[in-house]
């Protein structure tokens, strides 16, 4: 149970870290797009 | 379990050959990659994600995602076939099948909601849709974890000394 | 030719390549210039590429050579933790080198917080490849055995926050790591594989109302992705090398996976699939390279998922 709730905690970490990186990243285009 | 003694299941367990287990493993991989790949891009475009596609295209997705999921409940069958008896009563299994459950569930409204409505692109996306569109990565990373840690929790632990883990 | 011939051969990559590359950069950079700024970046990335080969064969190297009369092996493990350091702070000027190219195909010019960066760590990333190569340089002459030996027991840089033998304990002796690292890498696959049948679909004929340009922007997603699969295939690799390093599935992967950065750079920066518009169809060129990036992609998961299978090192 203790493992499973470990797993759980660092996959959930990484994914925000992900989503955090791609959202930096996507808004910045987004941004450059729009100045074009 | 009769599912257990059944000639497909038994083939897959006593078959040494490559095109047995290993080969059933890797189509339910292949699926997985399908299913989540098609999800991921759909619900990260939802939740808007370059936002200069149109969502209309995107429809396609769906039937790969289908494809994918036909050939991971095949695979899944079997490869729940060759271990009924330890898989079938671990919860983590189940946790897994109602995360997948979920996770559909809330694909299918996603498609209903955004691609079957006429107006697509139109107008912006409600903000219950995005819900879902969240909640679809989520269930499946979930769905994933779990099925990870079928290897590592309850009765189909692996013997001491497996790095790996899975069967 | 055995893992330890392909390590030297592959390791004036990160070492001469990276130099090259690292003062074509700086040079670009002084001058304004914006093509020599993409090429430079090109290399860049394409030395991160091979610097994964080229680390992996270094550990095969090094289980080939430790019971050798005339190695030693306290170096070895010197020269591998710098490596790893080094490593380290190369894939991540890579990752960066690949954005930065990435936004120059966009907008004209990559961001200027990211070449700042890509300046920083590179820098970085050379003078930790430059202490590597001397302790390895050490470990076979005996003509700078000595200068190896004095550079191992107090090197220039510490490494000693990143040493292989603690990520090692850290993979095996905690109970998590290693199935939250798996589950990691199945996301990332899956996110990775969404991208990838994004982009070569649309070259392959499919959702032709929309621009490839368009497409392009989810290209980032794919490389987080692969960005975690790399992290955390690195844990597993340092936490048991032996299931990996004589294992031909795995090497098949890598393989496949160094193809693929050709593939990349192909959908980041060149115009034949940027010029792809809503309605076009792609040309010929661009059609083979989106099936050969499908099939290689399929390849990588079959490797990944039959290692335990078709390896026999377990």
């Amino acid at each position: 149970m203790a493992l499973a709730l470990l797993v759980g905690v660092a996959v959930l970490v990484v994914v925000a870290v992900m989503a955090a990186a791609g959202y930096v990243i996507d808004r910045d285009a987004a941004r450059r797009e729009r100045k074009r | 379990m009769w599912l257990e003694g059944s000639g497909p299941s038994t083939w897959l367990r006593e078959s040494q050959s490559l095109m047995a287990f290993p080969l059933v493993l890797a189509l339910h991989t292949v699926g997985l990659g399908l299913v989540v790949g098609c999800t991921s891009v759909v619900s990260l475009r939802i939740l808007g994600g370059a936002s200069s596609i149109p969502l209309k295209p995107l429809e396609k997705f769906f039937s790969i995602m289908w494809i994918g999921f036909a050939v991971n409940a095949v695979s899944g069958v079997m490869l729940f076939a060759k271990e009924a008896t330890t898989v079938g009563i671990s919860v983590v299994f189940w946790v897994k099948m109602t995360l997948i459950a979920l996770a559909m569930w809330a694909v299918t409204r996603i498609k209903t909601k955004v691609f079957d409505d006429p107006l697509i692109d139109t107008h912006p996306i409600p903000g219950n849709v995005r819900a879902l569109a969240l909640a679809s990565i989520l269930l499946w990373a979930a769905a994933i974890t779990a099925g990870r840690l079928l290897a590592y929790v309850g009765p189909t632990q692996p013997e001491a000394g497996i790095i790996f883990g899975s069967q | 030719m055995n893992l330890a011939h392909l390590h030297l051969l592959l390791n004036h990559v990160p070492t001469v390549g990276f130099a090259v590359g690292l003062c074509l950069f700086l040079v670009a950079l002084i001058q304004k210039d914006k093509k020599v700024q993409r090429v430079s970046l090109g290399i860049l990335f394409a030395v991160a590429v091979l610097c994964i080969p080229a680390y992996l064969s270094g550990v095969a190297a090094s289980e080939i050579m430790q019971d050798r009369p005339g190695i030693s092996t306290e170096l070895m493990a010197a020269h591998q933790d710098a490596a790893l350091s080094a490593f380290a702070l190369m894939e991540l000027t890579g990752g960066l080198a690949w954005l930065a190219l990435w936004q120059f195909r966009r907008s004209a010019q990559a961001a200027r917080p990211v070449l700042v960066a890509i300046v920083f760590l590179s820098v970085g990333s050379f003078a930790l490849m430059a202490q590597a190569a001397n302790l390895g340089g050490g470990i076979r002459h005996p003509e700078i055995v000595s200068l190896g030996e004095a550079a191992a027991a107090a090197p220039v840089i510490n490494t000693a926050w990143l040493k292989a033998a603690s990520l090692r304990s850290f993979v095996n002796d905690t109970d998590w790591v290693w199935p939250a690292c798996e589950a990691i890498h199945f996301i990332g696959l899956g996110l990775a594989f969404g991208v990838v049948l994004l982009l070569n679909l649309r070259m392959l004929g499919l959702m032709k109302a929309v621009a490839f340009a368009d497409l392009h922007r989810t290209l980032p997603w794919g490389m987080l992705g692969f960005g975690v699969n790399l992290v955390t295939g690195m844990l597993f690799f340092t936490g048991v090398p032996e299931q990996y390093t004589n294992n031909a599935p795995f090497q098949w992967k890598i393989v496949c996976l160094v193809l693929l950065g050709a593939n990349l750079i192909y959908f980041t920066s060149l115009g034949d699939p940027w010029h792809v518009d809503a309605g076009g169809d792609a040309p010929r060129s661009a059609k083979i390279m989106a099936a050969s990036t499908i099939l290689l992609w399929l390849g990588v998961v079959y490797f990944g998922r039959m290692l335990p299978y078709l390896g026999g090192s377990y």
